[in-house]
């Protein structure tokens, strides 16, 4: 005998339509990088973006003003030439990101077997390309609203939302801090670089030392490792594995996705998982915290310490900032910093389950 | 591809490239304390925070300094914002009867929206009040922007420093950007989504006429509003066990049983 409820037929002829100040919360939270929205499902509703042109316009407001702020600080510290080659290889990564995404989005399942792309989780109106290009700016840029639903992905195509995200929220990133975040990697590089070429590491015309190279690298790993240890912990107790939407490499997505975007202060959702649990809120309230102000003090540190040091003039031993060698280089160290963090735990989740998907198996 | 998705594309990394000098020369400028095209109508707004505030606009801070500025600030907002978000029952602008948020959501939103992740964990059309949105959230939008850009621009400005111990004013740096770039930029972005037809009123939610009724089950519910429910027979099939608690199979078939 099992107790079950009994059902009534109930007629529907009203639908409650949910208003307010959206429009204005829209703009702020386009332009400075906030992300989330009004309504849940952010700017697939048709209220947060009605037309085609207020989906182009939300979609500007992501990176106006992070591309406008790395021009603004070539300004304020004098070389703009140095800030145009940092601008050249966050532009070039973020536009791999997007090729990567849609590239594999508009695939055919090879699993349904039909031979669209993939439409799963996606407003008909807005498209596999309009799609792809908002998720892959909102999380290059650090805004994390969305106007489709990254979990429903490709899982190859869902993971190049997830690496804009851990490789530091730095391809130009949030405002202000995108670009701090990218300052650790510069120094890093400039360090790399010299004691490869055996000149003196020099950045911005101050000798660097120990003290900036510890914070430097304080600021990369600190954030890092607030994703990989509580992922480790979410899938170890029950209270973690509760809220999962799926199972396998998806839910380990799902966790890792979400530990990510808050150590990274990112704020967009792969979704799947129901974060909003003890557990969780009070567990990612934490590692948002850990990502914001250990950037924020790493990077004081370093400058208070050059702002203190006389400046040399630059010589023959100094390298350049600027240019295609320090350019590359410097995308060789992002890359390699966050393959060599990330590599093993993206394998797990979405590497795994495009290999199950292609065998068949879906989670 | 697509003729029109090459032109999206082509227009959006175009656009975003060619905004980069005149915006970001703009922004050189406030953080420069330069004189701007919205001086003429907001300097005296900028005096005027000043003075109310006792902050001395010329005062210099150390790089710790500065970090205590900015974190004090972020803890002050996420206080007030967990406050909002656990009594938003009884504040004003709550036309849906909201109710009040747990603890850790309010704890996790609070710090969410003042760290500038804005990461959400609940549905916001029916979670929170206006109050909320507007007040708790809105708010850190702008807050938490500004001040994300304070710390750059006293990263840049120090950096193009020498000899000295002192890297700048958050205070000055907070309200400079927000009074100059932030709120201007954010207040003409929303008007052509206005014009488009994105929202924004204070009325509560509406009811719409549903174009086709239509009937759907729900469950039944006695006077007092408890839901009514029933006892009922259910059979399910499993697999026959024999004596050591194995499967009983029939040409590798298992044989099944129905349990009650």
């Amino acid at each position: 005998m099992t107790n079950v409820p009994v059902m009534v037929d109930a007629k529907v002829d009203t639908q409650p339509i949910p208003l307010g100040g959206v429009a204005a919360f829209e703009s702020i939270k386009q332009l400075f990088t906030n992300g989330g929205g009004w309504y849940n499902v952010n700017s697939a509703h048709p209220f947060e973006n009605p037309t085609p042109l207020t989906n182009f316009l939300e979609m500007l407001a992501i990176i106006v003003v992070p591309m406008a702020q790395v021009f603004m600080f070539g300004l304020l510290v004098g070389n703009t030439k140095h800030a145009w080659t940092l601008f050249a290889v966050m532009l070039g990564l973020f536009m791999l990101s997007f090729a990567g995404a849609w590239y594999f989005e508009a695939q055919p399942n090879p699993v349904t077997g039909n031979y669209a792309s993939n439409m799963e989780g996606k407003e008909q109106r807005i498209g596999v390309m309009n799609s792809t290009l908002w998720a892959t700016a909102c999380t290059a840029i650090d805004n994390g609203s969305v106007n489709s639903m990254h979990d429903s992905y490709m899982p190859l195509a869902g993971m190049m939302p997830m690496w804009n995200i851990i490789v530091g929220e730095m391809l130009f990133g949030g405002i202000g801090c995108g670009m701090y975040c990218m300052l650790f990697h510069v120094l890093i590089t400039v360090f790399i670089a010299g004691l490869m070429i055996g000149r003196t590491p020099e950045y911005l015309g101050k000798k660097l030392d120990a003290w900036v190279a510890t914070w430097a690298v304080i600021g990369v790993l600190i954030p890092n490792a607030a994703i990989l240890l509580p992922s480790a912990l979410a899938v170890m107790v029950p209270q973690g594995l509760s809220s999962l939407g799926n199972n396998g490499p998806h839910g380990f997505s799902e966790i890792l996705y979400a530990f990510g975007e808050g150590a990274n202060n990112n704020g967009s959702a792969f979704a799947g998982l129901n974060a909003n649990t003890p557990f969780y809120n009070i567990s990612i309230g934490i590692v948002i915290f850990i990502g914001r102000f250990i950037p924020i003090i790493a990077a004081l540190a370093i400058v208070g310490r050059l702002a203190s040091k006389k400046t040399v003039e630059a010589s023959a031993g100094t390298l350049p900032t600027h240019g295609w060698t320090f350019g590359l280089t410097l995308t060789g160290v992002i890359t390699v910093v966050a393959a060599l963090t990330f590599f093993p735990a993206l394998c797990l989740g979405p590497m795994v389950e495009h290999g199950l998907m292609l065998l068949g198996r879906t989670f | 591809m697509k003729w029109n998705e090459i032109v999206q594309i082509v227009l959006f990394f175009g656009l975003g490239i060619a905004l980069t000098p005149p915006v970001g020369r703009f922004m050189a400028k406030v953080f420069k304390g330069e004189k701007t095209f919205l001086h003429p109508i907001l300097s005296p707004v900028e005096k005027l925070v000043y003075r109310l505030t006792g902050v001395d606009p010329n005062e210099e801070m150390t790089w710790l300094n500065y970090f205590w500025a900015v974190l004090l600030f972020a803890t002050v907002g996420f206080a007030a914002d967990m406050a909002i978000f656990m009594t938003q029952k009884w504040l004003p602008m709550n036309p849906q009867h909201l109710d009040n948020c747990t603890w850790h959501l309010a704890f996790m939103q609070a710090w969410s929206f003042t760290c500038n992740a804005d990461w959400q964990s609940y549905a916001g059309e029916t979670t929170m009040s206006y109050f909320s949105q507007i007040f708790a959230i809105m708010v850190h939008q702008f807050l938490s922007g500004a001040s994300g850009l304070a710390v750059l621009v006293a990263v840049a400005r120090a950096l193009s420093r020498a000899s000295v111990k002192t890297i700048g004013n958050f205070w000055t740096d907070l309200t400079r950007g927000l009074l100059y770039f932030v709120i201007p930029i954010s207040a003409v972005w929303s008007i052509p989504l206005v014009w488009q037809g994105v929202p924004q009123t204070f009325q509560p939610y509406q009811n719409a006429s549903v174009m086709e009724p239509y009937t759907t089950q729900v469950q039944k519910t006695d006077d007092k509003g408890n839901n009514v429910t029933t006892n009922i027979q259910v059979v399910v099939s499993t697999p026959k066990l024999d004596a050591a608690g194995k499967p009983v199979m029939a040409n590798g078939v298992a044989v099944m049983v129905d349990v009650p």
